[in-house]
């Protein structure tokens, strides 16, 4: 089976962000979170091992053919990076500050920023410059996604959701959420996947979902709720489903929720809202557990819907949205892709 | 109960506290999951940043006070205060207020930047500081719990790299060794995989790795669906936490299990390197005498034994790797400045590189004692 090109989805991602950066007249934008900065650029792993801090790791300044990176793993940039662009991680983070600072300051317009950190206030201040949040500039910049970028989303949605069966195979009484990882492992093997997104999640679902430790054996006749993610070729996918230990749930909690899943699908087209959204849930008998609704992409991003917010934001075509109603404690998750009709499935129905 | 236990929480909270008032801070604002445990013994869930964004959490620490947002009460210990985080950034950025009291020096870990401006506009006259300072120097020293986690850490990482090598062979796949680690290391009850699993091919000519930069050995660190070939020096590098604790474990394994003459020659020159380091390491010795002894073995010539702009040490702890970081751009004057006391617990990792012949790269953990220091790590396989 052929993979998805990594690097030439980062590099049309890239164009989004710089066709964004031009709309909103930011000349700079900086990025110290790593998924948004593997977002941008395309480079995998620009920190080491949680020590990872409020300072930028991603450079991107208007109209640049590339961003530049300062990465501890130079073997992670995309290769259609000029090398003067790939630059070494600095240690010295006031060194790094002060090189970032020359990059800003021959660009016009203001510098985005996805975080706001003392030090970088400090160093934009002695430029004179406007510093504004970069979350709007991204979010126009995750869609619409590309055939390709869908394609790869589905892959490594195929891929957890395989892990996930491998995993919901494994609960039986006193077995435990670590031996559900392990059955989760042993198919990121198989299917030559690189990295979990997150721990393998395990909820006992009762009144409320309560998280598991790993060594916390099952007990027969629990509802369980699991989640597990992966990354594959520099996209996440991750799938939930609900199991009975040494049982099946009730085929009817499965109905009502299929019910809510298809009345939210029916809302997820271009011109209709999150609010949208949560009202044809909460009208289907979904519960306040979780996030309700969030976007895919090289990680979970947003828009992050609950039942309990109040804000609400437009559902854009061409973005990758994952729906998890909870009904009656069975949750379970399938994804779609907005489009200004009726949304496509990225993932066969239950 | 899930969270951590009373003991390990009282002593981390004291260490923090006292590096606060050193450091003239008010308060704290922790953002990221290890400080958040080191600080609360709260335990959120576990995964990359953006699953952080998904489901943020945080923890406010005063002189007489301690608050966790964003964790679920059977993963808070139960002395301590725990909300859930409001949905909004002006939202939280009240509640931070409401938590902050009377502080006016505050020092924050990152925050997204909607979060940021709103306690900004929130807190006026209020002195914010980067929280590091006092994070990082109440970090450093290792309580014995500590250490005792730190080293049990070691030791299921090692046992599940154990597990894994005879996988190693020619035909298989670099990514594919990873999910057998993941079910190695859960089969031993421990799931949250902190760093991606590294097992690569080292480059045996710096012509196969141009990406390298200058001033170090050439290297490759990410895992790609390359095919093993027999012979191949396989670089391991593995690290999950346990108890929020990293373990940290490194080798080179030759593909096939029979390592060559020059295989051979360049591991016995890593414990060169190793054992020189080690003979300087005790309390009072300075990053740089460490930094000294290992160009010593090498010459101070070439590059250093190690990869730029990675490191030959750097401190262990709750999770990730923390300062001390040895050999890097922060320079020999800086290491000077950086001394070594019991309870420090460090990484050694050189790299053992020829052109022609490939490498060795292997880690060695241990924790600076009263006397000198105790091995954290098994020799590696």
């Amino acid at each position: 089976m052929s993979r998805p090109d990594a690097a030439a989805l980062a590099r049309e991602r890239y164009g989004r962000v710089q066709a964004a950066m031009a709309r909103q007249n930011v000349g700079t934008l900086l990025l110290a979170t790593p998924h948004l900065a593997l977002f941008a650029s395309g480079a995998r792993r620009v920190q080491v091992a949680g020590s990872g801090g409020a300072v930028p790791t991603v450079v991107v300044t208007a109209g640049a053919p590339a961003p530049v990176v300062f990465t501890p793993d130079p073997d992670g940039a995309p290769p259609w990076m000029p090398r003067a662009a790939i630059e070494p991680l600095r240690w010295d983070r006031e060194r790094q500050l002060a090189h970032i600072a020359e990059l800003v300051a021959p660009t016009p317009g203001a510098v985005a920023s996805d975080v706001l950190a003392p030090s970088l206030r400090v160093c934009l201040e002695r430029l004179g410059r406007e510093c504004v949040d970069a979350a709007p500039l991204l979010a126009e910049a995750a869609a619409p996604r590309t055939a390709g970028e869908v394609a790869a989303i589905a892959a490594a949605l195929a891929v957890a959701r395989a892990g996930l069966a491998a995993a919901a195979a494994a609960v039986r009484p006193g077995a435990t959420p670590a031996h559900l990882v392990a059955a989760f492992g042993e198919n990121m093997a198989a299917a030559r996947c690189g990295f979990p997104l997150a721990e393998g999640l395990v909820w006992r679902a009762s009144s409320r979902f309560t998280r598991l430790a790993p060594g916390e054996p099952f007990s027969p006749g629990e509802l369980l709720a699991l989640e597990f993610g992966v990354y594959l070729d520099g996209h996440a996918g991750v799938a939930g489903g609900s199991v009975v230990c040494d049982g099946s749930p009730p085929s009817t909690l499965r109905r009502r929720w299929f019910t809510a899943l298809c009345a939210m699908a029916r809302q997820c087209r271009a011109a209709r809202s999150t609010a949208d959204l949560r009202a044809a849930a909460r009208a289907a008998g979904a519960t306040q557990v979780g996030l309700l609704a969030h976007g895919l992409g090289v990680g979970i991003e947003p828009p992050l819907v609950d039942l309990e917010m109040d804000e609400d934001g437009p559902l854009r075509a061409g973005s990758v949205l994952v729906l998890a109603p909870v009904v009656e404690g069975f949750r379970a998750t399938r994804a779609l892709v907005v489009r200004e009709g009726a949304a496509r499935w990225l993932e066969p129905a239950p | 109960m899930t969270a951590d236990g009373a003991p390990l929480r009282r002593a981390r909270l004291a260490r923090l506290r006292k590096a606060m008032s050193e450091t003239a801070l008010d308060a704290l604002v922790l953002t990221h999951a290890g400080s958040v445990r080191y600080a609360t013994g709260a335990v959120p869930v576990h995964g990359d940043s953006s699953v952080e964004a998904a489901r943020p959490f945080a923890a406010v620490v005063t002189p007489r006070s301690v608050h966790v947002l964003g964790v679920e009460p059977e993963w808070v210990p139960s002395d301590i205060e725990a909300a859930p985080m409001p949905r909004t950034s002006r939202a939280v950025a009240q509640t931070l207020v409401d938590l902050l009291g009377s502080a006016r020096a505050v020092g924050l870990e990152r925050l997204p930047f909607a979060t940021g401006a709103a306690l900004e506009a929130a807190l006026p006259g209020a002195r914010c500081t980067s929280a590091d300072v006092a994070v990082l120097a109440a970090r450093a020293i290792k309580t014995p719990q500590e250490v005792a986690l730190l080293h049990e850490a070691q030791r299921l990482n090692e046992a599940a790299v154990a597990e894994v090598l005879p996988a190693i062979v020619p035909g298989v796949r670099e990514v594919e060794l990873t999910g057998r680690f993941l079910a190695a290391m859960a089969r031993r009850g421990v799931t949250a995989c902190h760093v991606e699993p590294l097992w690569c091919v080292f480059p045996r000519r710096r012509a196969d790795a141009p990406w390298s930069f200058p001033g170090g050995v050439p290297y490759r660190e990410l895992p790609s669906t390359r095919q093993l070939a027999a012979g191949d020096q396989v670089m391991i590098d593995t690290g999950m936490l346990h108890a929020g604790y990293l373990s940290d474990v490194g080798c080179t394994w030759s593909c096939g299990g029979e390592p060559a003459a020059a295989d051979r020659a360049l591991r016995a020159r890593w414990q060169e390197i190793v054992d020189a380091v080690l003979a300087v390491c005790r309390p009072g010795a300075t990053g740089a005498d460490l930094h000294r002894a290992a160009r010593r073995v090498t010459g101070a010539d070439g590059p250093a034994p190690w990869p730029v702009p990675l490191y030959l040490a750097h401190g262990l702890g709750i999770g990730g790797v923390e300062p001390p970081f040895i050999g890097t751009d922060l320079g020999l004057a800086a290491e000077e400045r950086m001394i070594l006391a019991p309870g420090m617990v460090l990484v050694l990792e050189p790299c053992a590189w020829e052109e022609g012949l490939g490498a060795y790269r292997a880690e060695q953990a241990l924790v600076v004692t009263p006397s000198g220091h105790e091995l954290l790590s098994a020799p590696p396989p």
